[in-house]
């Protein structure tokens, strides 16, 4: 194979199962090894990264960059923007709309739970004091259990970046603990991520 | 280094955000910055309706059948007829049996087994226009008076779900009936009917229906949906402004441009000027929506002569 | 009949019912013992019907098919990954789901099994080991079908145009799965059969296959066959399941190349 020939973007386009190369090279994403040779496993064009300078493997990696991957899919350690739809005593529910910056098709279903809302004094929040139906809310995401995601908003830069009062007017946040509203300057509580923004949304 | 990826991921999104996500998360928001300029999410103006087109015998096993498709919506309709005994009140009427289906292919919100909330509203709709703008003459579905006439099955499937799904039905319903070939048919001595082909058989058999092969179709049923929102009427709206909107009329105008029935399910107040420009609007898309139907039967009956 | 009497409606039967059941005993014969007769479609034992296939039927899903193989027509949608609807232990690896339904009016008599239980086991037992489930964890990707008309061969149709649908909605594959089925008459096998030639086979044999591992996914026989006819019937559907996938590589190249 002329493998070295195909170190740009425009590499020719290959489907699922075809041949990449055999065992000197290494399988990066849309690639997987099998046996002595390496695959694709989507469709999209066939790319050469060479070896990180200084490391002990000499070889190249072969990758397929698709035209039309998959929708996002949360996984541990990702990032997610998700909308919260019920707050309960001890625990919040959440829609996932965004994964690490990327809108997800279908949502998918988190769940903030008490002691996982902020890093200090864990035992002692109120969750109707962090959370309100409606807010938006960045949140670092872990595989949860069989029903739903587990959200953590344990961080300075987590927690609401976007919320409306009960009045309906904008909630501008004045400290990490509490929001006012834009229309009758009442002071709402929320656990407030650190740079309460998420850049388009100022420029509504 | 998975705190370290944390830190860029965090980071990234303040910066910028991608316009699918703001999409997703503020809806009503990005349909509103749009309609400040006077032009939809998908670049349409808002009484622009989206391309239609009809292809007549979509499917063989079918007597009559179309697919539509109204811009990413596609529908299929067919016609399948079967023999029955008319009804002691009806003696020389046939009869017609819709059912509009909603199959998990078509949309993400629908799971097998169960089904779609807005199927059976839109079966019942499209069967009351039908029967009630006189567009089918039900006599011409009989075969022998008190003994034996045609019930027409009709089933419009939506292969994609994109927004104005009864519009869209109605068009493949009517176009689906446009193509209906009735069979020649013939009784034997047990008194059911069967089929007859070829000239052979058209010699040997005593035929029932030699004169009835096409229904006559008089009135033509069109419908237009326009989505309200604010002062805005948004002409056949998709599936996504759909979601966002809650309000809706649907005008349905026969082809001498009276109204057949207006529906507006629930949703806000609406003033009868809007209602007023919804009907003008329904009228240039009934026109628009004839001379399509028109030109792919003129074509049909083209390649038939051939 | 007795079914359709019940319903109290029922299809008419053909004038020229009597002589098709002779005409259909004559081509039996010729299948059954001739070397190779022309089929009712003018096609020899060996040859498939022409395949036409496409990406992206369905926009709203997130992958799509449309496979049509004379008279045969069939959409696939996939949906996902996505939330699993169906409360399950919690699992590391993705689910697969398949449903196949026909259209009322897919067969000749209207609405014979619209829900296709045993179609929808057999497509999840073709496509489960092509499909990267790890690289999904915890989610559903849903594999719908529909047949709008059935014309013959419908599951291998259905599996192909499934596995097209996957690649489409860039769903991870070890390789792309292609099936092909074959009608055993007499001393003769015929390939890619229609409704008609399978209503009166002696048997039939459908492999699912993933051409560039050179693996089975799936195969089934029914019927009486001999060990010798088996071999050479699925070394016919492998040659031929390679031939399709090279039809499905070139739609999703053609797609691809359509996206830049």
């Amino acid at each position: 194979m002329a493998a070295t020939a195909m170190d740009h973007d425009g590499g020719e386009v290959v489907t699922p199962g075809e041949l990449l190369g055999n065992s000197s090279l290494l399988a990066g994403l849309g690639a997987y090894a099998d046996g002595r040779c390496v695959r694709a496993s989507i469709t999209g064009h066939r790319r050469l990264v060479p070896p990180p300078p200084g490391s002990t493997d000499q070889r190249s990696t072969v990758e397929v960059v698709g035209h039309k991957a998959h929708g996002a899919v949360p996984q541990p350690g990702s990032v997610v923007i998700a909308r919260v739809t019920k707050v309960m005593a001890r625990m919040a529910s959440a829609d996932i709309m965004c994964v690490d910056s990327k809108a997800v098709k279908e949502k998918f279903t988190g769940m903030i739970r008490q002691q996982d809302v902020r890093a200090t004094e864990i035992d002692k929040v109120d969750m109707f004091q962090s959370y309100r139906p409606g807010d938006i809310v960045r949140a670092l995401l872990s595989l949860g259990d069989a029903r739903a995601y587990y959200l953590s908003t344990a961080q300075n830069e987590l927690g609401v970046v976007s919320a409306q009062s009960i009045t309906g007017g904008t909630l501008v946040p004045i400290s990490w603990t509490e929001m006012q509203c834009e229309l009758t300057g009442q002071i709402e509580q929320r656990k407030v991520a650190k740079e309460a923004t998420i850049g388009i949304l100022d420029k509504r | 280094m998975a705190a370290e990826a944390q830190a860029t991921a965090t980071g990234g999104l303040a910066g910028e955000m991608e316009v699918e996500a703001y999409r997703r998360l503020f809806p009503l928001a990005f349909l509103e910055r749009h309609l400040r300029e006077s032009v939809r999410p998908d670049a349409r103006r808002p009484a622009e309706a989206r391309p239609t087109t009809v292809a007549l015998a979509a499917v063989s096993s079918a007597h009559g059948s179309a697919l539509v498709r109204l811009g990413d919506t596609a529908m299929l309709a067919s016609i399948k007829l079967e023999v029955m005994s008319p009804s002691g009140e009806a003696p020389d009427e046939g009869s017609i049996a819709v059912e509009f289906h909603m199959p998990p292919i078509c949309s993400p919100l629908v799971r097998p087994g169960r089904p779609a909330e807005v199927a059976p509203v839109i079966s019942k709709n499209l069967e009351d226009i039908l029967m009630s703008s006189g567009m089918l003459n039900l006599k011409e579905l009989c075969l022998i008076s008190g003994k034996a006439s045609w019930l027409a099955y009709l089933d419009v499937y939506c292969l994609n779900a994109d927004g104005s799904l009864f519009d869209a039905a109605l068009i493949s319903a009517v176009a689906a009936f446009t193509h209906l070939e009735i069979p020649l048919v013939s009784v034997g001595d047990d008194g059911r009917v069967f089929t007859v082909g070829g000239n052979e058989g058209k010699a040997k058999y005593e035929l029932v229906n030699r004169e009835k092969r096409k229904l006559t179709i008089t009135n033509v049923p069109f419908s237009l949906t326009c989505a309200l929102h604010k002062d805005n009427v948004l002409a056949d709206p998709t599936a996504e402004e759909e979601s966002i909107i809650e309000t809706s009329v649907t005008i349905v105008l026969d082809s001498s441009d009276q109204i057949v029935s207006i529906q507006k399910p629930g949703g806000a107040v609406t003033s009868m000027t809007t209602i007023k420009e919804c009907i003008s609007l329904a009228k240039d898309r009934r026109r628009k929506l004839r001379e399509i139907l028109m030109d792919n039967v003129e074509a049909m009956e083209v390649d038939q002569t051939d | 009949m007795s079914a359709a009497a019940t319903a109290g409606t029922y299809s008419p039967a053909s004038s020229a019912g009597e002589k098709r059941r002779e005409r259909k005993e004559e081509l039996r014969r010729h299948l059954a013992e001739d070397a190779d007769w022309p089929r009712a479609d003018g096609r020899s034992f060996h040859d498939c019907r022409p395949a036409f296939m496409q990406t992206g039927p369905t926009t709203a899903a997130s992958g799509s098919a449309y496979a049509e193989f004379g008279k045969t027509k069939v959409i696939v949608s996939v949906f996902g990954p996505r939330e699993s609807k169906k409360a399950m232990l919690y699992s590391d690896t993705g689910r697969l789901n398949c449903n196949v339904s026909y259209t009322t009016f897919a067969t000749p008599i209207r609405g014979q099994g619209t829900d296709n239980k045993e179609y929808s086991a057999m497509l999840h037992k073709a496509l489960e080991g092509a499909v990267m489930l790890h690289t999904f964890p915890k989610t559903t990707v849903d594999v719908f079908a529909l047949v709008l008309e059935s014309g013959g061969s419908d599951l291998p149709i259905i599996i192909s145009c499934a596995s097209l649908a996957l690649a489409d909605a860039g769903i991870m594959m070890y390789d792309l799965v292609t099936s092909v089925s074959v009608s055993c008459f007499g001393k003769n096998i015929i390939i890619d059969p229609t409704s008609d030639e399978e209503a009166w086979q002696d048997g039939s044999l459908m492999v699912a296959y993933m051409p560039a591992r050179k693996e089975i996914t799936q195969l089934t026989l029914t019927g009486e066959w001999s060990d010798g006819k088996i071999t050479n019937a699925v070394e016919l559907c492998m040659d031929a399941c390679s031939k399709l996938c090279d039809i499905l590589r070139e739609r999703l190249k053609d797609a691809s190349s359509l996206a830049e």
